[in-house]
Parts: C-alpha cells; sequence; structure tokens
C-alpha cells in the first residue's frame, strides 16, 4: 500500500467514524433538558455556581420551574432561559452575542486570526525569500511576469 | 507575647529585605565586590524574620491565644490539630505570611546555590529583584494585611474557628502549600529575566542558570492545581472538580503561561530564538501570579473560595502595575540588544511546534483572563452586573484544548528545522493509528458525541507518541550500555512522563464533562434507587456530635456492596450546614454520594434526600496529576556527569538525541555527541566577571546542518 492510500485510508475510517460517533444517541431526556438550561444560569444565592449543580434551595426553586415547563413541552430551551432569565436578569453564566458580550465572545476570536495570520505571513514571506531567486524584488518579479505576457 | 515576637519578626523581615537592596544597590552602583556579598547575606535575615513570624503564629494558632485578631477569626478550642495549624492559611494575614515564608526560602536556597557568584551583577540584581518582591509581602504584613494585629477590647475566651469548608478535609494541609511553592518559585526565574535585562546579559546564561528553578515550580503549581480540584471534588459536593471561577483561573493563568514558557525556551536554548517572547512569558508568569493574588484577595470577584477579603486590593494592584510597567519598560530599552540570531526555517518543524504551542497556549490564556475579568469591564463600561461561566469557557477553549492534544502528538516526532513527508510518515503512521482506532473502537462500544470521541482519539495518538519517545529512548541508552532506566530522565524523557499525564487529565476531563449522570433521591431506610447502572440503597442516619460541630450521617450501600456515609456538618459559627461528599473511586467510574436533606431523626422511618453524581473516569485526573508530577521530578533528574558518553560517541539517533536535549550544562560542557553549546552573549557557568557590554556574539548555527536523517529502528 502506498504511503498515501494509508493516509488517506485512515482519513476516511476516522471520518467515518466520527459521522456515526457524532449522531445523537436516542432522544433528548427531559432531564438532559432540564440539565442544559440549568447549566447556563447561575445560582441567585451562591457565588458562582451553575444552578444545575447546586443544592441550595433558590437553585432547587429554579430548576422545579424548569423541569415543570420542560414537562409541560410547549417551549424552548431559549424560551424557558429567557422567561427565568426575566425573574432573576443577571444570572446568565453565557454572555450575551451582542453588546458588550460581543467583546469577550468575538475579542479571542480578532486576536487568534491576527496572531495566526500574521505568523503566516512572515513565515511564508522568509521561506520565500529563502529559495533560489532571494533577492529578486517584487519589481524584479513584476517585470518578468509582464514579460511573460500572461494572459 | 506572641504578638510580640511575631510583629518583630516581620519588622525584622522588611528591614533585612530593604537594607539588602540597598546594599545590593550600592555595591551595583560603585562595582563593590563587599557591598555585594554583604547584600546577599541579607536574605537569611529575611529568611529568619519569615520563620519566626511563622513560628509565633502557629504558637499563637496552638495555644489558642485569642488576643490576636487573627487567631481569634481563625482558631477555636474545639478545631482539631490538624485544622488549627492550617488555620494559618485560611484567611489573607496568615496567606500572605505563607507567601512571604515560601519566598524567604527560595530566595535562600538561591543564595546559597549562588553564594560563590556573589560578585556576579546578574545574580546580584536577580537578589536585589528577589529582595524587593520580599519587602513589597513583608510590607503588606507590616500595614495593611498584619497577621499580628491585637485584638480590640477585651480578649474572646474562644476563637470562631477556620471557615467550616477549611475544616473537613486534610487536602487542605496540603493544597495551599503546594500552590504557593509554585506561584512562589516563580520569583527566581523572574528575578534572573529582570537582572538579564537590566544587565544586557541577554543571551541563553540566565536561562540555564534558572531551568530547574523554573521546572520545580511548575511541577508544585501543577501539583497545587490538580490537588486544588480534587479539594473542590471532594469537599464542595456538587459533584464537579473545575468550575471555572475566579480563584481556579487566577491559578491556572500562570500554569499556562508558564507551561508555553517550558516549552519555547527550548527554541531559544537550541536555536536562539524567541528571546524577547521568552522573557516576556516569564514575566507575565510572574505578573499573573500577582494579578491573580488582586483578584482574589481583594473582593472584586465572588468566588466559591473567597476566604480572605480585605483592603489590601490597591496595594497589591499597584504592585502589579509597577512589575508590568517596569518589565515592559526594560524589554522595550534592551530591544535592540534581544534580536534573535535564530530564525523559523520551516513551519513544520520542531521549533515551528513550539511557535504554534505557544499561540494555543497563548490564546488559552487570553480566553480564561478575558472571561475573568470581564465582568469587572462591564461593571464599569455599563454598570451591568454579568457573569461568564463554565459555558463561555469550555465553548472557547475546547478548540483550543484539540489544537495542543494534536500538537502534543506531533511534535516530539518533529525534527529541529525540517521535517521531511518521508520522517512524517515513518514516525506518525502508527501513532495516527492508534488514535484513529480508538476512535473506532469508542464508537463500536456505542460512545456518542463529537467532542469526547475528538477528545479521545488525539488523546490516543499523543498518548502513543510520547510512548514511542520513550521505547526510543530507552531502546537508545541501552545500546549505549547505560541501565534502561536512564532512557526516562532527563528533561524530553520526563516531559514526554508529563505529556502521559496530561493525556489522562485530558480524556478524565472530556469522558466526565460528557458521559456524567446526577440526580436526587428521596429515599426512606431500607429503599433503594439506581442510576446510570449503579444502585444505591440508604440503610439509614444518625447524629454524631463532636466538639467543632454536629454532624448527620446516613449510611448508603452502593452495589450491594461497601456502605459509604455522605454527611452534614453543623457548625456552631455557620448559617448553613456544610455537605461531605462520599465517593465510591474505581478506574471506570466514580458513585459521588451527597447527604441533600437529613432525615428526621425523632420520626423512625423518615425520608432522607441522598444526591447520587455517577461520572466515568474521574480517578483518571488524579493519576495524571500524579504522572505530570512525577515525570517533572525524572525531568529534573541531575544527570550523572561520570557516566557521561565520551564527546566521540556516534552520533545516536535523532530521537535519541533529542532526548538527551537537556544536556546543556552550565559551563558550556560539550554535548553528548561533541555537540557544539550555543553560548551567545550570557555565559553560562562561572562567570569571568561581568561581559563588556554583553552584546551577544553572532553565534554559529548551533545544531549541525550535517546530520542525516536518523536510521531508526523501524517501528
Amino acid at each position: 500500500m502506498s504511503r498515501r492510500a494509508m493516509w488517506a485510508a485512515m482519513a476516511i475510517v476516522l471520518v467515518g467514524a466520527l459521522a456515526i460517533g457524532s449522531q445523537r444517541d436516542g432522544p433528548v431526556t427531559d432531564e438532559a433538558r432540564v440539565r442544559r438550561i440549568g447549566s447556563d444560569l447561575r445560582c441567585p444565592t451562591c457565588q458562582g455556581m451553575a444552578v444545575a449543580d447546586s443544592d441550595a434551595p433558590a437553585a432547587q426553586g429554579i430548576q422545579e420551574e424548569i423541569r415543570r415547563r420542560v414537562a409541560e413541552g410547549r417551549e424552548t430551551d431559549g424560551q424557558i432561559k429567557d422567561f427565568i432569565l426575566s425573574l432573576y436578569p443577571d444570572i446568565s453564566l453565557r454572555p450575551e452575542t451582542r453588546g458588550l458580550g460581543l467583546i469577550v465572545w468575538g475579542l479571542p476570536v480578532v486576536a487568534a486570526v491576527v496572531v495566526v495570520g500574521g505568523l503566516a505571513v512572515v513565515l511564508v514571506g522568509r521561506s520565500r525569500r529563502r529559495r533560489p531567486g532571494a533577492g529578486v524584488s517584487d519589481d524584479d518579479r513584476r517585470l518578468v511576469e509582464q514579460a511573460l505576457g500572461s494572459p | 507575647m506572641n504578638a510580640v515576637i511575631g510583629t518583630g519578626a516581620v519588622a525584622l523581615g522588611l528591614a533585612g529585605s530593604i537594607i539588602g537592596v540597598v546594599t545590593l544597590a550600592l555595591g551595583l552602583k560603585r562595582g563593590d565586590v563587599r557591598f555585594l556579598r554583604a547584600g546577599q547575606k541579607y536574605v537569611w535575615v529575611v529568611l529568619a524574620g519569615a520563620v519566626v513570624a511563622t513560628i509565633a503564629m502557629q504558637a499563637a494558632l496552638i495555644g489558642h491565644d485569642f488576643s490576636l485578631d487573627y487567631v481569634a477569626r481563625n482558631g477555636s478550642r474545639s478545631t482539631p490539630l490538624i485544622y488549627t495549624i492550617t488555620g494559618m492559611w485560611s484567611a489573607l494575614e496568615g496567606s500572605i505570611l505563607l507567601w512571604g515564608l515560601v519566598l524567604a526560602g527560595y530566595l535562600a536556597v538561591m543564595a546559597h546555590h549562588f553564594r560563590s557568584r556573589a560578585s556576579d551583577p546578574l545574580v546580584a540584581w536577580a537578589t536585589l529583584t528577589g529582595l524587593v518582591v520580599a519587602a513589597f509581602f513583608f510590607m503588606l504584613m507590616a500595614g495593611p494585611a498584619n497577621p499580628f494585629r491585637v485584638i480590640a477590647g477585651a480578649i474572646p475566651a474562644d476563637g470562631l474557628g477556620p471557615n467550616p469548608l477549611l475544616q473537613n478535609h486534610p487536602l487542605v494541609a496540603f493544597h495551599p502549600p503546594m500552590l504557593y511553592l509554585g506561584y512562589v518559585g516563580f520569583t527566581v526565574p523572574f528575578a534572573f529575566a529582570i537582572a538579564a535585562l537590566v544587565t544586557g546579559r541577554l543571551g541563553e546564561g540566565w536561562l540555564v542558570e534558572t531551568r530547574r528553578w523554573t521546572l520545580f515550580a511548575w511541577g508544585f503549581l501543577t501539583v497545587g492545581v490538580v490537588l486544588g480540584a480534587w479539594w473542590s471534588y471532594e469537599v464542595l459536593g456538587w459533584g464537579g472538580y473545575w468550575a471555572w471561577d475566579p480563584v481556579e483561573n487566577a491559578s491556572f493563568l500562570p500554569w499556562l503561561t508558564a507551561t508555553a514558557y517550558l516549552h519555547s525556551v527550548m527554541a531559544q536554548e537550541r536555536r536562539g530564538m524567541l528571546r524577547v517572547w521568552n522573557l516576556s512569558l516569564l514575566v507575565a508568569t510572574f505578573s499573573l501570579t500577582i494579578l491573580g493574588t488582586f483578584l482574589t484577595r481583594s473582593g472584586v470577584l465572588d468566588s466559591v473560595h473567597a476566604f480572605s477579603e480585605s483592603a489590601i486590593g490597591p496595594m497589591i494592584l499597584v504592585f502589579f502595575a509597577l512589575v508590568a510597567g517596569t518589565s515592559v519598560g526594560l524589554v522595550a530599552w534592551r530591544g535592540d540588544k534581544l534580536r534573535s540570531p535564530g530564525t523559523i526555517d520551516s513551519p513544520v518543524s520542531r521549533e515551528g511546534a513550539f511557535l504554534a504551542n505557544n499561540v494555543a497556549f497563548g490564546a488559552f490564556a487570553f480566553v480564561v483572563l478575558l472571561g475573568t475579568v470581564f465582568p469587572l469591564i462591564a461593571e464599569a463600561l455599563s454598570g451591568d452586573r454579568l457573569s461568564v461561566g463554565a459555558p463561555y469557557f469550555e465553548r472557547m477553549t475546547m478548540p483550543i484544548g484539540f489544537t495542543l492534544l494534536f500538537l502534543m502528538a506531533v511534535a516530539p516526532a518533529l525534527p529541529w528545522r525540517r521535517a521531511s513527508t518521508e520522517v512524517l510518515h515513518r514516525r506518525l503512521l502508527w501513532p495516527a493509528w492508534v488514535g484513529t482506532l480508538t476512535v473506532v473502537a469508542c464508537v463500536v462500544s456505542g460512545i456518542r458525541g463529537f467532542g469526547a470521541l475528538v477528545a479521545f482519539g488525539l488523546a490516543a495518538f499523543a498518548g502513543a507518541a510520547a510512548i514511542r519517545q520513550l521505547v526510543l529512548s530507552v531502546r537508545g541508552t541501552r545500546a549505549q550500555g547505560l541501565p534502561r532506566w536512564r532512557g526516562l530522565v532527563g528533561r524530553s524523557n520526563g516531559g514526554m512522563i508529563v505529556h502521559l499525564g496530561v493525556v489522562l487529565v485530558a480524556v478524565g476531563f472530556a469522558a466526565s464533562s460528557s458521559f456524567g449522570h446526577s440526580r436526587q433521591f428521596r429515599l426512606a431506610p431500607g429503599e433503594s434507587a439506581s442510576l446510570a447502572g449503579h444502585t444505591v440503597t440508604y440503610l439509614g442516619s444518625e447524629i454524631i456530635d463532636q466538639p467543632n460541630k454536629r454532624t448527620f450521617r446516613a449510611r448508603v450501600r452502593i452495589d450491594g456492596g461497601k456502605v459509604y456515609a455522605p454527611s452534614l456538618h453543623q457548625f456552631p459559627f455557620a448559617s448553613q450546614a456544610i455537605g461531605s461528599p462520599s465517593v465510591r473511586s474505581g478506574p471506570f467510574d466514580d458513585v459521588y454520594l451527597t447527604l441533600v436533606a437529613a432525615a428526621d431523626l425523632d420520626a423512625p422511618g423518615s425520608t432522607a434526600v441522598i444526591g447520587v453524581n455517577v461520572q466515568p473516569l474521574i480517578a483518571w485526573l488524579w493519576t495524571g496529576g500524579a504522572m505530570m508530577a512525577f515525570g517533572t521530578l525524572l525531568a529534573a533528574w541531575p544527570r550523572d556527569r561520570r557516566r557521561r558518553p565520551p564527546p566521540t560517541a556516534d552520533p545516536a539517533p535523532d530521537d535519541v538525541r533529542h532526548a538527551a536535549d537537556g544536556m546543556l550544562e552550565p559551563g558550556g560542557m560539550p554535548g553528548p555527541g561533541g555537540m557544539p553549546v550555543p553560548t551567545a552573549g550570557g555565559v553560562p557557568g562561572p562567570m569571568p566577571g561581568p561581559m563588556p557590554g554583553g552584546v551577544p556574539a553572532p553565534i554559529p548555527d548551533p545544531a549541525p546542518e550535517v546530520r542525516p536523517e536518523p536510521a531508526e529502528v523501524p517501528g
């Protein structure tokens, strides 16, 4: 088996396994939904702990309300969360993706793009300079390209 | 009495550090060796002050000397001895004292180690920097965070005792000291970094001097962080171990930058690259320990671990600004001398991988820092109080974690300078198959979930790569006629064992956060409930009265086997009862029990609410942490010089050679294979006096260009 074929085979096996493995394992249970909503909300009386993790009475109360609404089955997770947040405005553990929240979500992404992009430009530029023909200026190149008359 | 001795000792420490700084500064200004020698000796005065203050504090705690405000708040007659002793770090003032003690200890070891080089300006500047830091902490103790403040008014007959959470698990005796040994340990490399900047000896000399110090500090910090997670798991009773809480983040941030440093420093030692970056990472690590102290001790952020709050915030913030400002200024001033002689040839190379590693760790630290301080920024900008919690951190750090696992798998196989596809193919093929087949095996055995599968696959890939390196190294040492275990020591090999520990932690983290189950059951005595394949049977409860607390204890049988006892403790001065979980740990999963509501014992047969939490592979986290500590020790293991192969020995295969990367000893000894050691700028080893100007000499390319691709054992 050629070298390339071996890696290609591996890639196919891997993608196939991940594709099967990413499918959901049965329908989402109510309890899983309650947990998921509760993980995004901070317990109002304890410091920094999620509603889903806390035994404090306030957290248990919120969890009961979430459980009731999930069992009714009329609202989406987002709607239930919005309802709880209308009662307790500042207990979201997940910053919103608008307004100030954009900074906390967006800044790392922007920084990553700038840093990785910058490094790529520098490294590519350097390796190009190192190739035979280093010392050829961009003007020279343009001249050659013109002379070759690319259509 | 204790107050007098303690206050005197703090004053001694403060005076010793200030006089030491002044003496060293004078000696450096005049070039007077006697002043430099004398200045270094003041470290011992500082140590004496710290030790006596600690003894006075312990004497006060153990002797229940409630005339001290601190003892009255954090000690009590009914507290068991171990928690009386740990009371020293149960609140702010005592924690600062512990910090001072550890710092004085480090400075003393440093002074002893460099005693014969007291006249070397590099050492003198480093000692001076260390003493400035010590002066700051003693100043805190002498002023706003005075542990020996005498109580106002009548002396109480008994004290309040430590925070209830800090007196029901023995880990409290280990986690904070370990963490502080890590935090404070970074002062030494930081001091040398500053010294290198000031003296202009910016080559690799100071790096080599401080390599082992950094490694030990990193090892202690790792152990401290893991023990903190373990404490959280065993005590807080919510079933988790990492909540992305500000205090946890504060300990994690310097760990991230220090880990980045440990990797990028190899690119500098080997190729003379990334000089400014490495200095910046060290400075950042030290600054982050100070910033972390500010964030967690000033009360600006809410946290489950914020056991001490006071008015020292502004002072710490000023010190942080001073550290950061001075360092940035020095780096800017020396910028021209910091130009690196080495450059990257190809991104697909060992140094390229270190660069990518640093970008990933930098991004990780940036995300954690941003998320931690964002509530403060938001409140300042708009007045909104908002929280940034686990959902944010998990979403943002997961891709970075995957990147790091991938790099961990690929980087050890990459040669320096440039990798050919041939080499990549040969070295990565079977580790990659191990990763792929792990994913297949997981899917076949019914595990679902993209994130977890990717994590398991990458972890297996990285683990296989690390094992491959170790096997090659062991074979190589045996071929040299050395005992087999020698193939496991040294920086690279120890590092691979640390990598295996990280793999265990990553697998444990991914599994426990993806596949946990938790539920509460209201059970009458004799009733059973089951969750995730485990059955718990509630047998009954009892009340135990102890001098310092009243305990409600439930007896719960797990899977028809042993009986476990989750409890609730009612401490006299705490309003809320504190739960004590009880955990059955196993290699595959943990069953974690909490008593949520105790039964009414006056009504026989009444029900209790038991919380049951089943999470897979939790034990892998602690095992991985232990493995990381063990690997750090191996990496720092001193090499036996007499047994080093003669310089004329055949060049070992590439992999084995990398295993010997840690062998650039101070003194510019030739490494194995007679490799010339890069010694640019600062000369490592015994200094022949200060370097004139310290201009980095244009060094010949340190890595031998003509090295043939290794004739490797086919694997």
